[in-house]
């Protein structure tokens, strides 16, 4: 829907209420506000993208307007705001009270990722990217936006007339328009660069949903028909590839895809115990169906051709069907206990093409065979909790959860989590809540590579001390904790704090630990007729460990030591463990204040400060390659303040003015020193040579933001 | 486009001036109710509304949620409605059975008991604020959206999640395009954590779309759960990830060569000072601190693992090309 069709809508809409209302008087309230925005961007030449991550914050107009109405038959319910900008919003609802009702809506979502890039390609936006490479001077590249807009449109209409039995259709289509930034590997060794890409983003989903069904105070009996659509014009985007001498290589853009889903969902009420009975059957479907290309770009460095990688099969038909059972029942037995048991069910079927290439492994087919891996799966979950208040200051809560996957993953096929959990929520004092929750989880998993490898001089008895953390045996201990206090009526305060620790207690390499603990404190002031302000501290420490094991080729052959694939053999400079810390912590700050200056005017100001530190810390055994720490991983500040004045003129007339200033510091040593060749300064000479557009590169940015905006109000 | 938006909004104006004259707050059909007599703001509040709508001169709406006012009619001061919304001891349940006797049919409310709110004792009035009393402070940064935000109400008691949807990397909760009600279903549903679709992965691919596949080379961890990899409340590392990349790549794959190698800061782009001063790096040792570092590491730099590895949600490529998702 265009920005002409909408204004059109809502004038039509505004024409069309007195008809609708005929003797039945249509009342209303609405608003009208226009202004202007104007924003000062200091980020010196680099890139300001993330001011405006996802927002217009352009110099310009702003407006926004509301409207509400009903008589005792009809209603309507419109807002929209920012017109004619990239962030537009509009939402339309109304109907007849148990008739019908109707909504149309329109969502603008800009995603903007770099600006004042660089590029050797020219075709940016296309799929396909032209250059002749080396290209070894970014001063003659050509500079790169990347960002895209997301817009969502769409309506709903749902019919009550015949209640207790309904009907409903809701459709929207969502649209990607832009670029993003992508990359690939100039070769298939690391030693290849990589280069970064412009990825086309043209994608357009077109959703629709039926639903039915009959439902009144004690059941409700529904069902429900979706199907979705994701098109993208782009298959692939072709680019000159530097390493294998600008042939022409290709990157694979997300394929299209349909998906239909069938829900049935049944409760009933006021059963015995005064319980609850609820159950929900899904079915779904997706499907992807592409040809295969049979070559791929390759050669050698400088030089480039293309190698037949031999698909035994012309085409990949993608296809994944799952099924979910749910059925939970809610009861209270008895006085001052509530009970809840359920069972979940989910089966996926992947009736995928199995896909070969290079069955006869030969070297000049890509050095080996390679088949893609299927993955379905069968879940049960059960669980029970109960809530027990034992007097009415005190309730405990008591729960047990049951999960088990079977699947066909390669390392992993049969994984259990048991989850216990113990609450206590106090509410003896009158302005005092408190609840604390200590839960634990044992998860074990069968581990399929426990043979992996013929001897620890073979590459791939590695593999059985290497796990997963996503499916790894694992042991949590999580406790919240909240506290929530009103002294008096004005004042309120609350603190919140949680922990939670993971221990991987069977992973030799992987990650080993993980533990995360926040505390949030909050503190608000207010009456209605006088000042009112919010005052809130957060701070979060996380922290993941993990072991590793460095072998520098895939044999043990010297000077690597015998047995080298093995963890517990003596390490060398070719052969050692390592262990690594990944730290951030978080804080933040922030205080709000509304303040009535007078009857006409009305000051509101927010402040955040927000502080990341991170970092990265790498020991090896016999400090073998000196590993050297991560210190800005990333180190991140942010200021936003936030102040506004609004000052009526009178019941219907009001003027808004305000300022913004954002702060926006960021230092991360994966980007620090930033270059766009590597290595620096770029070559002639070196087909190996890396190309950067400088995404996240240059983030930094201080703003100012000023707006001034008149409202109309009836 | 400017000359557009200009012209839109006083379109709108000139439409509000014609076409809409009506003066301020005229009665609803029927006689007003007879509490709005000293309660009129209360019935202001809930005017334009279809609580509004449905009442009646005797105030039967004011007298379904507040409880029976006849007593209260001969003695204001001294006989109080009697009804859960106002009773000091009510329970959740109770206060919920109030609005559930008007609204249990509805279609968002199927599974309110089946959910957590309803097992936390999180009744209506909690979130829904019928008669318009004022809300806390927001504390929030600048965003081009005038309309109040869902997340204000949702982070009154999910503070820390208020907290991350802050950090640098976050979805655009703050910027009011999304919602938490666009995963979540606060009304209750048979998902954990009251998801509205049946998996992580489902609630995850209505908007991303782009993900969904099938893929003839799939990544078994993003099948798997996007969670693995991804905070959707905010994080402080791109693209949400929990980890950044190489670490986070490295806690599931080890092998011989560079999955297994260490990345430090030796390969930073620039030379640091312990670089410069360690005899075994040849690439920085005695340089000055700062200057390039000609032994760069393109496994650490930038994307980490992802700057090779680009495809990884999953490839159509073919050969180790897909397998490997490289492209």
């Amino acid at each position: 829907m265009t920005k002409k069709q909408l204004s059109l809508l809502i004038a039509a809409l505004f024409v069309a209420t007195p008809a609708l209302a005929d003797d039945d008087p249509f009342i209303s309230t609405g608003t009208v506000t226009a202004g202007g925005i104007a924003t000062d961007v200091n980020s010196g030449n680099k890139d300001a993208s993330k001011f405006e991550e996802y927002q217009d914050l352009s110099n310009g107009m702003l407006s926004n307007f509301g409207f509400v109405g009903r008589n005792s038959k009809s209603w309507v319910n419109a807002y929209g705001e920012n017109f004619g900008r990239d962030d537009m919003y509009v939402n339309v609802r109304g109907g007849m009270y148990n008739v019908f009702k109707a909504q149309a809506y329109t969502n603008w979502i800009p995603h903007n990722f770099l600006y004042n890039g660089l590029t050797p390609f020219s075709g940016s936006g296309t799929p396909v990217l032209t250059a002749t490479f080396p290209q070894p001077n970014p001063a003659t590249w050509n500079p790169l936006d990347l960002g895209y807009t997301r817009k969502n449109t769409g309506g709903m209409f749902e019919w009550q007339g015949t209640s207790p039995w309904y009907f409903r259709v809701d459709g929207n289509q969502v649209k990607f328009d832009g670029t993003k930034n992508g990359s690939s590997a100039n070769s298939t060794s690391p030693g290849g660069g990589y280069t970064d890409l412009a990825y086309p983003v043209r994608y357009q989903t077109n959703n629709a949903a039926f639903e039915g069904g009959y439902t009144t105070r004690t059941m409700t009996f529904t069902g429900s028909y979706m199907f979705s659509n994701f098109g993208n014009y782009n298959e692939a985007v072709n680019y000159n590839n530097p390493y294998f001498g600008n042939i022409v290589d290709r990157v694979y853009l997300p394929p299209p895809n349909q998906y239909q889903r069938i829900a049935l969902n049944g409760v009933v009420r006021d059963l015995p115990w005064k319980s609850t009975f609820a159950a929900r059957y899904t079915w779904d479907k997706t499907k992807s169906d592409v040809s295969i290309y049979d070559t791929v770009a390759g050669g050698s460095a400088g030089s480039g051709s293309y190698i037949n990688v031999q698909p035994e099969t012309p085409t990949f038909n993608g296809e994944e069907k799952r099924q979910t059972l749910t059925l939970g029942w809610s009861a209270t037995p008895m006085k001052d206990l509530d009970t809840r048991a359920y069972y979940n069910w989910q089966k996926m079927n992947n009736n995928s093409t199995d896909v070969v290439f290079c069955a006869s492994g030969a070297a000049s087919c890509g050095g080996g065979t390679f088949e893609n891996e299927l993955w379905d799966y069968k879940k049960n979950n059960f669980g029970v909790d109960a809530y027990w208040r034992v007097n009415r200051g005190n309730r405990l809560g008591f729960g047990f959860d049951w999960y088990d996957i079977k699947q066909n993953r390669f390392d992993f096929d049969d994984t259990t989590t048991n989850t216990y959990w113990v609450e206590w929520k106090n509410t003896s004092i009158d302005t005092v809540s408190a609840r604390i929750k200590y839960s634990y989880i044992h998860r074990h998993s069968d581990f399929l590579l426990g043979d992996a490898g013929a001897d620890a001089n073979d590459n791939d008895y590695l593999f059985r001390f290497v796990k997963a953390f996503d499916l790894a045996n694992y042991n949590q201990n999580r406790v919240k904790a909240t506290v929530d206090w009103a002294p008096m009526d004005s004042v309120g305060t609350a603190f919140e704090f949680i922990y939670k620790d993971n221990d991987y207690n069977k992973t030799v390499l992987g990650r080993v630990k993980d533990k995360r603990w926040e505390v949030y404190g909050n503190l608000t002031y207010g009456t209605p007729s006088s000042w009112r302000a919010t005052l809130f501290a957060d701070y979060e420490d996380v922290k993941y460990t993990s072991d590793h094991r460095y072998i520098s080729s895939n044999n043990c052959n010297s000077p690597r030591p015998p047995n080298c694939f093995d963890p517990s053999t003596p390490p060398t400079s070719q052969a050692y463990n390592w262990n690594s810390i990944v730290k951030n912590n978080n804080w933040m700050i922030g205080l709000g204040v509304d303040v009535p200056v007078s009857e006409q005017l009305m000051v509101t100001g927010s402040l955040i400060y927000d502080k990341v530190d991170g970092s990265a810390d790498m020991t090896a055994q016999e400090n073998y390659g000196n590993p050297l720490p991560l210190n800005a991983y990333p180190n991140i500040k942010t200021v936003s303040l936030n102040l506004k004045g609004t000052y009526k003129f009178d019941k219907n007339w009001s003027l808004t003015g305000g300022y913004a200033y954002q702060k926006y510091d960021f230092s991360d040593d994966q980007f620090n020193g930033y270059t766009n060749t590597i290595p620096f300064p770029g070559v002639t000479t070196n087909a190996s040579q890396s190309y950067l557009n400088g995404w996240n590169a240059n983030q930094a940015y201080n703003a100012n933001i000023f707006y001034l905006l008149a409202t109309f109000k009836y | 486009m400017q000359l557009k938006s200009i012209l839109a909004a006083a379109g709108m104006l000139v439409a509000f001036a014609v076409l809409v004259p009506t003066p301020a707050l005229a009665q609803a059909t029927g006689a007003k109710p007879v509490c709005a007599n000293c309660h009129e703001q209360a019935n202001n509040s809930i005017m334009l509304t279809a609580h509004g709508a449905k009442n009646d001169a005797q105030g039967s709406m004011c007298q379904s949620c507040h409880g029976d006012a006849a007593a209260h009619m001969k003695d204001p001061q001294k006989a109080m409605p009697q009804g859960p919304l106002t009773a000091k001891d009510a329970s959740a349940t109770d206060k919920t059975g109030v609005c559930m006797t008007c609204h249990a049919g509805n279609r968002h409310l199927v599974f309110w008991e089946s959910g957590r709110h309803a097992k936390n004792e999180v009744a209506c009035s909690n979130c829904h604020n019928i008669h318009g009393k004022a809300g806390r402070v927001t504390v929030a940064p600048f965003t081009t959206s005038f309309r109040d935000n869902e997340a204000e109400i949702c982070g009154t008691c999910h503070q820390q999640i208020r907290a991350a949807i802050m950090k640098p990397s976050h979805h655009p909760i703050i910027e009011n395009k999304i919602k938490c009600s666009d995963c979540h279903n606060p009304h209750g549903a048979l998902t954990p954590v009251m998801l509205k679709a049946e998996t992580v992965n489902q609630q995850c691919y209505s908007c991303h779309a782009d993900k969904r596949g099938p893929y003839i080379f799939a990544h078994p961890a993003v099948e798997e759960n996007c969670l693995s990899c991804h905070n959707p409340h905010g994080s402080v590392y791109p693209k949400l990830l929990n980890e950044k990349a190489p670490n986070l790549c490295q806690d599931c794959h080890d092998w011989s060569r560079h999955p297994g190698t260490v990345y430090g800061a030796a390969g930073n782009f620039t030379c640091t000072p312990a670089a410069v001063a360690d005899p075994g790096n040849s690439a920085c040792f005695n340089k000055a601190p700062g200057s390039y570092n000609s032994a760069v590491n393109t496994r650490l730099i930038a994307r980490g693992c992802v700057n090779c590895h680009s495809a990884i949600h999953g490839s159509n490529a073919p050969g180790n090309r897909g397998m490997f998702l490289f492209k």
